[in-house]
């Protein structure tokens, strides 16, 4: 690909995946039973909100419009407003209550239509709005908040909190099993899988920390990426749940699942 | 560069030929008592709107050293705000970068270990077996908007 380095390509096309795949028979392929692959799912509920903006990146753009304003024509008032209208006084009672009476300033239209009050319902359901979001913001349970960052599911398992996983069925594939482990893990909850591919492994290594349980010391767990579209979590199989943002999940995740988290998230 | 100029509209007068040939199209048109005729001045609005060139009021200042000082912070505005970008670029490019290296490393491990789950792991675009649910993304995956939605993340339970 591209944007992988030169180092890294060369190192990847040393052992790259043939793509025309001859039928392997049994003898001459020697692999493991697919009885210790798992599959884990990265659930993610997307960012409702754009990102804030810096004080510098909002202060370019204000530099940016007054720019703009000053060759710009006037704002045809005349053309919107016509004259001797009701609609015409109130356009200007606002204009003079902003203080723009003066020479070569330029009133954006839109300031002017708040100040007649025309979006006044919708300006106090979003404060009501930014007041629930504050009270949540420590709530690791809920999902009504941190509006403008990735919220991640992790779950109190064996191996400390770590996404959620399940063992994949002789008959599945890797996002059929995901389908299903979101399911049987969080109950009736909208999600979508994203393609076939997994996003990241983990596999336990000699001397791993990770994986207590010695039936789990051969696993490979390989994480599939679902986005939440609508409910909420009702855990089955583990003792407790967080939504976490990127931040958080370094402070909950430890060792081995920290470290694949912050490669593939 | 942008200067601080004050812009003037064209005076009515240099419209006239063009006022009275909307006023002659507009059917609206009526004489008026002193001889002349009216229309819907909207048409000629939108001409001058359309037609008239803006022109600066004041002539070029090119030794004016303020005009010289606003022009230089100008210039480092859009510099800083260059290199602002141009970090942002890096920093995506840099996160992308990390998850297709461990997106790569997945599939490679996948196909030492199990040749049916990696052979359903590549079969992208459109499957054999006929099911696109995945490849086709759903209906309410919402996208980020500037206000969030005034309900909330979990809609109210009686919509659908």
């Amino acid at each position: 690909m591209s944007f992988l380095s030169r180092k890294t390509t060369k190192a990847l096309s040393r052992s790259r995946p043939s793509t025309a795949r001859t039928l392997a028979t049994s003898a001459e392929s020697a692999q493991p039973s697919s009885a210790n692959i798992r599959v884990g799912v990265v659930l993610k509920r997307d960012p409702l909100t754009l990102k804030e903006q810096s004080p510098f990146t909002r202060a370019y753009y204000a530099h940016r419009d007054a720019q703009i304003a000053k060759t710009a024509r006037p704002f045809p008032a005349d053309f919107y407003f016509k004259r001797g209208t009701i609609a015409e006084s109130k356009y200007n009672a606002a204009v003079e209550e902003l203080g723009a009476k003066k020479e070569g300033e330029w009133v954006h239209p839109f300031s002017v239509l708040e100040k007649v009050g025309l979006q006044k319902e919708e300006l106090s359901g979003l404060k009501k709005r930014s007041e629930v979001v504050a009270e949540n913001a420590d709530d690791v349970k809920s999902l009504d908040r941190s509006w403008s960052e990735d919220l991640f599911l992790v779950v109190k398992g064996p191996r400390g909190w770590q996404f959620i996983e399940s063992a994949v069925g002789p008959e599945e594939l890797l996002h059929e099993a995901a389908s299903r482990c979101v399911q049987e893990t969080c109950g009736p909850l909208q999600n979508w899988v994203v393609g076939r591919a997994p996003v990241g492994h983990l596999k336990a290594t000699k001397g791993s920390e990770t994986f207590h349980n010695p039936a789990d010391y051969f696993a490979k767990v390989f994480f599939m990426r679902s986005h939440l579209l609508a409910g909420q979590v009702a855990l089955k199989g583990y003792s407790d749940y967080a939504w976490l943002t990127r931040e958080q999940l370094s402070s909950y995740l430890e060792k081995d699942n920290k470290a694949i988290a912050i490669e593939m998230i | 560069m942008l200067t601080a100029r004050r812009i003037r509209v064209p005076a009515r007068s240099c419209l006239l030929a063009g006022q009275k040939a909307a006023v002659r199209f507009d059917s609206s048109a009526r004489p008026t008592k002193g001889g002349g005729m009216i229309g819907d001045r909207r048409i000629q609005q939108m001409q001058e709107f359309l037609y008239t060139p803006i022109q600066p009021t004041t002539p070029p200042q090119e030794n004016d050293p303020a005009v010289q000082q606003q022009h230089d912070e100008t210039e480092i505005i859009e510099r800083m705000w260059a290199l602002e970008k141009l970090e942002e670029a890096r920093s995506d490019m840099e996160a992308l970068k990390r998850k297709y290296r461990a997106m790569r490393f997945a599939m490679l491990e996948l196909e030492k270990l199990d040749e049916r789950l990696f052979a359903g792991a590549i079969s992208g675009g459109l499957a054999d077996d006929g099911d696109t649910s995945y490849v086709t993304f759903p209906r309410n995956l919402r996208i980020p908007t500037e206000t969030p939605p005034l309900s909330g993340f979990n809609p109210p339970a009686d919509s659908s």
